[in-house]
C-alpha cells in the first residue's frame, strides 16, 4: 500500500445474527484504501453490503453486528475503539453524508446551530466563532444568503439545500475522509448535478478522500477515480474508473454496464439483462454467488467461490475465468455487433447488443430470440401519425386549492399541478412524459386513469371523450369498456399489489371485474407471457423478488388485452441489474401485442431507450414535445438541454468531456399564492433559465418577463417547444449557467 | 341446529366474516392455519365444547329445570355428577345448558359486532365525505347512549322471545369503538397504491372494501372478535345478574358463576365446572384467532421477518 492512504480497510467482515441462529454475513472480506484527494466509489445493488461496510468502518452499526478485520485511519486501528474514542474521530477525521438529509438533520435545531455544534464538538472555539464559521461553510456549499438561512430550520429547506447543509456539516472540521452514502439518490437529476459539484468543491476545499457509496454507475463514471464493485457482500472487482468501464473483468460488472439504458444510445436497442435477482444473504451457497446469473459460469464456479485476485496495477477481479481473455461485453456466444444498428443510434462503439441469455426465461415464452432488426423497429415507428390516437389530451388543467388552518380552513393559494397539458398517443407507440418532482407527471397520469371529467381541457381515451362519458346515468357501466382498454403499472410493485392476495387472485381480479368467468387458463397464460411460471399463482407478492413482482404487475395490466398501458416509473424502484429485463419485456410485449405506452419517468436514460416521442414537463406545462430521437439529439428548450446534460452517462470518457449545464436552484414549486399575480406573469421557467440569465438585450428579457411562451412548432412538423428565444442558444451560454 | 352443523357454520363465519370468499386465498390460509398446532388444538377444544354442550344434556337423566328434593347442596356423586345447588338442581345439567347458551351468545354476538364494525368502519373510511360523516354521527350517537340502560329498559319487551334478539342487542352496543378504529385504518389504506390500482381497473367499490380493505386489517378484526367473545359472555353475565338477559329458570355460564361465587369456597362444585368451561372456551377462541391471524399474515409474508432483505441495506 502507499503511505498516504488515509483510510485503509483490510479484510472487513460484518455479520448479523440471523433469524434461524445462522449468522447473516453482510460483508465478506472487503479491502480498500483511499488516499487524500481521491474518490473511491463503492458500487453495488441493494443487499450488496456497500452501506454496511462503511457503517462498520465508522462504528455506527448496531451492537449485535459482529465486525472483524481491520479499519485503519491514518495508521490507527479503529475497530475495537470504544464509543468515546470513536466519537472523537467521527465528524472530525471521518465525516458522513447520508442519503436522506431530512432524517439526518435534527429538526429542532436551526441549521447554523447544528453546524456550529458540530464544530464545537471537535474544536475549542466560542459559539460566535463557530456560528461565523457555519455561515462561511454554508456559503461554500452554495446556500444563497447564508447568514439569514443559517437561522432557518431543516424543514424550511428543499431536499437539495438540505443535502448541501449536510455537506457543509461534513466538512466543518476539515475531515480527511468523507463517506457519502447515496448522497444524490433521493434528488432530482438537476439537483443531483448541483450536489455532485458541491461535493467536488468540498473535496477541493478540504483535500479529503471521498468514499462514495452508490448504485448509480453514471455518477461513478463522472465523479470517482477508482471503484470497487460489490456483490453479495464481497468485492468482485476493483479498478480505476476508466479501466473498469472500458474493460470490465468480472461478468457481473460487465452485465451491469451492459444492462444500463444509456442516454447516448438509440431507441429500441435491446439491453443485455442479467437473469435472476441478487441473492439473499441467507441463501448463499458454496460457489460464486453470481454463478446462477452468470452466462460464463463453469462447473468450478458453482463449487468454489473465487478469490479477489490482483490482475494488474490497482486492478483486481474475483472470477475463475479472468485469465481466459473472454469478451465479457459480448455474451458467451460472441454474438456482439449483430444488431446494434437498430434505429438511428448515433454511434458509440459499445452500444449493447442483445444477449442470448436473457431475463428469467422471458424470451423462451415470447419466442423472440432475435433483437429488433431495422425493419421491425421501422414497423413500430411507422404508425406514428397514421393510426388513430388511443389517447388525446388537450389543455388539461388540474388545480388543487391550498388551504391553511384546521378549524376554519381558508384558501391561501392554488397548487397548479397540471396547467395546460396536451398529448397524443397513436396506437402502438410510446410517449414518454419526463420531468422532475413536482412537474405534474403523476397528476396528469392519474387524471387520465381515473376517467373523470377533467377540471379543464379535455381527455379522450380510446376515442371516448371523458366529459361525454361522465355525463348522464350509468357512468360506471359505460366506463367499463374504456377501463378494460387502458391499464396501469405503478412504480413500486410491492405497494401496487395487494399483499394479502395470492398472485393468481391478483391476476384474476381484472378478469372477474370485467365479467370473464373462467380465469385459471388466462392467469397461466399471463404468467407465462411475462416470464413467470404457472405455479407462481399460489404465491403471495412478498415471496417474489422486486423484478418478478413488477412482472406480476405487468401481467395484471395485460389481463384484459388493453390498447394503452400507463407505466408510472415502472423501473425506478428496481435494482439496476433487473431493470434491463423489465425494459426488454416491455419492449417485447409492445411488439407482440401492439400496445401503446404512456411512459412516465424522471430517468432520461430509460426514456431514451423506450420512447418514440417525448413530452418534457415543467411546472405542469409541456415545455418541449416531439420525436424522441430529435429531442434527445437536438434539444431546443433550455430546460430540456439542462435536464439532458445533468444525466450522468456511464462512461467516464464521454462523461468527463461533456459540457454540463447546471441549473441554479431547486425545481420550483407549483404553488401560487392568492394575490401573487407576479408568479403568473411571463415565462415560469425564467428563474432557473440559463438562457434568460444570458440574454443581453433588455427587450428580449422583457419578453420573458411579460409573456408566457406558448408551445410553438419548431423545425420539422412533429416538434414543438415553449420558449421565446429558441434561436438564441449559443454555446457561450454554457459557461455562464454553471454556477449554482 | 345440530352440534356439527353449528360448528361448521361457526367455522365458516369465523373464516369469512373478516375475510370474504376468495377461493385462492381462502384455501391457502386454511392450509397454513392447519399447520399451526396451537390453533388446531384450540379448534378441537371448541368443537369438543360444542359437542359437550349439545350432547352432554342427553347423558344424564336430569333436566336443568328439575329439582331433586332429596339432595340440596350435595357434592359430586354418581347421581349428580357435579353435585346439586341450594334448591336441588343438578349442576351438571345446568352447566351444560349454560354452556350452550354462552357459546352461542358469545360467539355469535362477537362475530356480529366485529362484522358490523368492519363493514360500517370500512365503508365510512373508504368513501369519506358525507357517507363518512353520517355514519360517524350515528356511531358517536350510539357511543353516548347508555347501552346498559337501554338494554335494561328494552329487555322486558323481549321476554319470551328468542334469545337471538338478545344476541343482536348485545352486538349492537358493542361495535362502535372498533368501527372508529376500522375507519381510521380504511382511510390510510385507501391511499395505498393497490387500492388506486383496483379503482383504476374498475373494481366495484364494495368489492374493494371486502376484498382489499377488510383483509388488510384482518389482524385487527380477528383480535377484536377474539376479545369480544370473552367480553360478550361477561356482558351477558352482568346483564343476567341484574335480571335482564337470560332469565331463570334458564341459565347461562354467567348466571351459574354469578350464583356460585358467594359459596365458591364452601361449595366449590357450584362454581368450578362453569368457571373452568368458560376459561377453556375463551382460551380456545384466542388460540383459533391467533392461528387464523398468523396464517393470514404468514400467507401475506408480513409476519415472517426472515425474508430476503437480510440486514444489509
Amino acid at each position: 500500500m502507499s503511505d498516504d492512504a488515509v483510510l485503509e480497510v483490510t479484510d472487513l467482515h460484518v455479520s448479523f445474527p440471523g433469524e434461524k441462529g445462522r449468522p447473516l454475513a453482510a460483508v465478506r472480506g472487503l479491502s480498500y484504501q483511499v488516499r487524500r484527494g481521491e474518490t473511491l466509489a463503492i458500487v453495488g445493488e441493494s443487499g450488496s453490503g456497500k452501506s454496511v461496510s462503511s457503517m462498520a468502518a465508522i462504528g455506527l452499526l448496531p451492537t449485535n453486528a459482529k465486525v472483524t478485520g481491520s479499519v485503519r485511519f491514518r495508521g490507527r486501528e479503529l475497530l475495537g475503539l470504544n464509543d468515546k474514542e470513536m466519537s472523537r474521530i467521527r465528524g472530525a477525521g471521518i465525516a458522513m453524508v447520508f442519503q436522506d438529509p431530512l432524517s439526518a438533520l435534527t429538526p429542532v435545531y436551526r441549521v447554523g446551530e447544528a453546524i456550529a455544534a458540530a464544530i464545537r464538538v471537535h474544536q475549542d472555539v466560542t459559539s460566535q466563532a463557530a456560528m461565523k464559521r457555519a455561515v462561511e461553510l454554508l456559503e461554500l456549499v452554495g446556500i444563497p444568503d447564508p447568514a439569514r438561512r443559517a437561522l432557518a430550520f431543516p424543514h424550511e429547506f428543499s431536499g437539495g439545500m438540505r443535502q448541501r447543509v449536510m455537506i457543509a456539516m461534513a466538512i466543518a472540521n476539515d475531515p480527511d475522509v468523507i463517506i457519502a452514502d447515496e448522497p444524490t439518490t433521493a434528488l432530482d437529476v438537476t439537483v443531483q448535478a448541483q450536489i455532485l459539484e458541491v461535493l467536488a468543491t468540498a473535496k477541493q476545499a478540504t483535500g479529503a478522500a471521498i468514499v462514495l457509496i452508490t448504485h448509480d454507475l453514471g455518477v461513478v463514471a463522472g465523479f470517482a477515480d477508482r471503484a470497487a464493485v460489490m456483490y453479495a457482500g464481497r468485492p468482485v472487482e476493483t479498478a480505476a474508473v476508466q479501466e473498469l468501464f472500458a474493460a470490465p473483468k468480472m461478468p457481473y460488472t460487465a452485465g451491469l454496464l451492459g444492462s444500463l439504458p444509456r442516454l447516448d444510445a438509440g431507441r429500441g436497442v435491446r439491453l443485455r439483462s442479467i437473469p435472476g435477482a441478487p441473492p439473499s444473504l441467507a441463501e448463499l451457497g458454496a460457489g460464486c454467488p453470481f454463478a446462477p446469473r452468470c452466462a460464463f459460469a463453469v462447473d468450478l464456479c458453482r463449487t468454489t467461490e473465487p478469490e479477489l485476485l490482483e490482475i494488474g496495477q490497482g486492478r483486481a477481479a474475483a472470477c475463475h475465468r479472468t485469465g481466459e481473455g473472454l469478451d465479457l461485453m459480448a455474451g458467451p456466444n460472441g454474438d456482439s455487433g449483430l444488431t446494434d444498428q437498430a434505429s438511428g443510434i448515433p454511434d458509440t462503439a459499445d452500444t449493447e447488443p442483445e444477449a442470448t441469455s436473457d431475463a428469467e426465461g422471458v424470451e423462451g415464452a415470447l419466442a423472440e430470440p432475435e433483437a429488433p432488426t431495422k425493419s421491425e423497429a421501422a414497423a413500430v415507428a411507422a404508425p406514428v401519425g397514421v393510426a388513430e390516437p388511443v389517447l388525446t389530451v388537450r389543455d388539461l388543467i388540474k388545480h388543487h386549492p391550498l388551504t391553511k388552518g384546521s378549524i376554519i380552513r381558508r384558501r391561501i393559494g392554488t397548487v397548479r399541478a397540471v396547467d395546460g397539458v396536451s398529448l397524443d398517443i397513436p396506437a402502438g407507440t410510446t410517449l414518454a412524459l419526463v420531468g422532475e418532482s413536482g412537474s405534474g407527471k403523476t397528476t396528469t397520469v392519474m387524471e387520465i386513469l381515473r376517467l373523470r371529467t377533467p377540471q379543464g381541457g379535455s381527455i379522450s381515451v380510446l376515442g371516448q371523450d371523458l366529459e361525454a362519458l361522465n355525463r348522464g346515468r350509468g357512468v360506471r357501466r359505460r366506463a367499463q369498456p374504456v377501463r378494460a382498454g387502458i391499464a396501469a403499472v405503478f412504480q413500486d410493485p410491492l405497494a401496487s399489489l395487494d399483499p394479502r392476495l395470492p398472485v393468481g387472485d391478483l391476476l384474476a381480479e381484472p378478469l372477474r371485474t370485467h365479467g370473464h368467468g373462467k380465469t385459471a387458463g388466462r392467469v397461466r397464460e399471463l404468467l407465462e407471457m411475462v416470464g413467470l411460471e404457472a405455479s407462481h399463482a399460489n404465491r403471495f407478492p412478498r415471496e417474489f423478488s422486486g423484478g418478478q413482482r413488477q412482472r406480476v404487475a405487468i401481467a395484471r395490466a395485460l389481463a384484459l388485452e388493453p390498447r394503452l398501458v400507463v407505466l408510472d416509473e415502472p423501473v425506478s424502484a428496481l435494482d439496476v441489474s433487473v431493470r434491463a429485463g423489465i425494459l426488454n419485456l416491455l419492449g417485447d410485449l409492445q411488439r407482440e401485442l401492439g400496445l401503446a405506452y404512456l411512459f412516465v419517468s424522471h430517468d432520461l436514460a430509460v426514456v431514451r431507450h423506450v420512447a418514440d416521442r417525448v413530452a418534457v414537463l415543467n411546472l405542469g406545462r409541456i415545455v418541449e414535445y416531439g420525436d424522441a430521437d430529435s429531442v434527445f439529439e437536438d434539444p431546443r428548450h433550455p430546460y430540456t438541454r439542462a435536464l439532458l446534460s445533468a444525466v450522468p452517462v456511464p462512461d467516464p470518457v464521454v462523461e468527463r468531456q461533456r459540457e454540463r449545464i447546471v441549473l441554479p436552484g431547486d425545481p420550483p414549486s407549483p404553488v401560487v399564492l392568492d394575490g401573487d399575480a407576479e408568479a403568473l406573469r411571463g415565462c415560469r421557467f425564467r428563474s432557473r433559465c440559463p438562457l434568460y440569465a444570458a440574454l443581453e438585450k433588455p427587450e428580449a428579457r422583457e419578453l420573458c418577463e411579460s409573456t408566457d411562451p406558448a408551445l410553438t412548432p419548431v423545425g420539422d412538423a412533429d416538434r414543438s417547444a415553449a420558449c421565446h428565444h429558441l434561436d438564441a442558444w449559443v454555446p457561450a451560454l454554457v459557461q455562464s449557467g454553471t454556477v449554482a | 341446529m345440530t352440534a356439527e352443523g353449528l360448528v361448521l357454520a361457526e367455522e365458516e363465519t369465523a373464516m369469512t366474516a373478516p375475510e370474504p370468499v376468495a377461493l385462492g386465498r381462502g384455501r391457502i390460509v386454511l392450509r397454513r392455519f392447519l399447520r399451526r398446532k396451537l390453533a388446531v388444538t384450540g379448534l378441537v377444544i371448541l368443537v369438543l365444547m360444542f359437542a359437550l354442550a349439545f350432547i352432554g344434556p342427553y347423558l344424564t337423566s336430569w333436566n336443568y329445570k328439575d329439582q331433586d328434593y332429596n339432595n340440596f347442596l350435595t357434592g359430586p356423586s354418581a347421581t349428580h355428577w357435579f353435585g346439586t345447588t341450594q334448591i336441588g338442581s343438578d349442576v351438571y345439567a345446568q352447566t351444560m345448558r349454560g354452556l350452550q347458551k354462552s357459546l352461542i351468545i358469545g360467539l355469535l354476538a362477537a362475530v356480529l359486532s366485529t362484522g358490523l364494525a368492519g363493514i360500517v368502519g370500512a365503508t365510512a373510511g373508504y368513501f369519506g365525505g358525507w357517507t363518512d360523516r353520517v355514519l360517524m354521527w350515528f356511531v358517536d350517537l350510539l357511543l353516548v347512549l347508555p347501552s346498559f340502560l337501554i338494554l335494561a329498559i328494552t329487555s322486558p319487551l323481549f321476554h319470551g322471545r328468542t334469545w337471538l334478539l338478545f344476541v343482536i342487542l348485545l352486538a349492537a352496543f358493542n361495535w362502535m369503538v372498533t368501527a372508529r378504529m376500522v375507519r381510521g385504518l380504511a382511510r390510510s389504506l385507501r391511499e395505498r397504491e393497490f387500492v388506486t390500482a383496483a379503482e383504476v381497473m374498475g373494481v366495484h367499490p364494495l368489492r374493494i372494501i371486502t376484498r382489499h380493505l377488510l383483509p388488510n386489517m384482518a389482524s385487527l378484526l380477528i383480535i377484536d372478535a377474539t376479545l369480544n367473545v370473552g367480553g360478550t359472555i361477561i356482558a351477558e353475565t352482568s346483564l343476567s345478574y341484574f335480571g335482564f338477559g337470560v332469565q331463570p329458570p334458564d341459565v347461562s355460564l354467567g348466571t351459574i358463576i354469578a350464583d356460585g361465587t358467594d359459596s365458591a369456597l364452601n361449595y366449590p362444585w357450584l362454581f368450578y365446572p362453569a368457571g373452568i368451561l368458560l376459561i377453556l372456551t375463551v382460551m380456545a377462541v384466542a388460540f383459533v384467532g391467533d392461528g387464523l391471524r398468523d396464517a393470514m399474515d404468514d400467507a401475506a409474508g408480513t409476519a415472517a421477518s426472515t425474508s430476503t432483505s437480510g440486514g444489509a441495506a
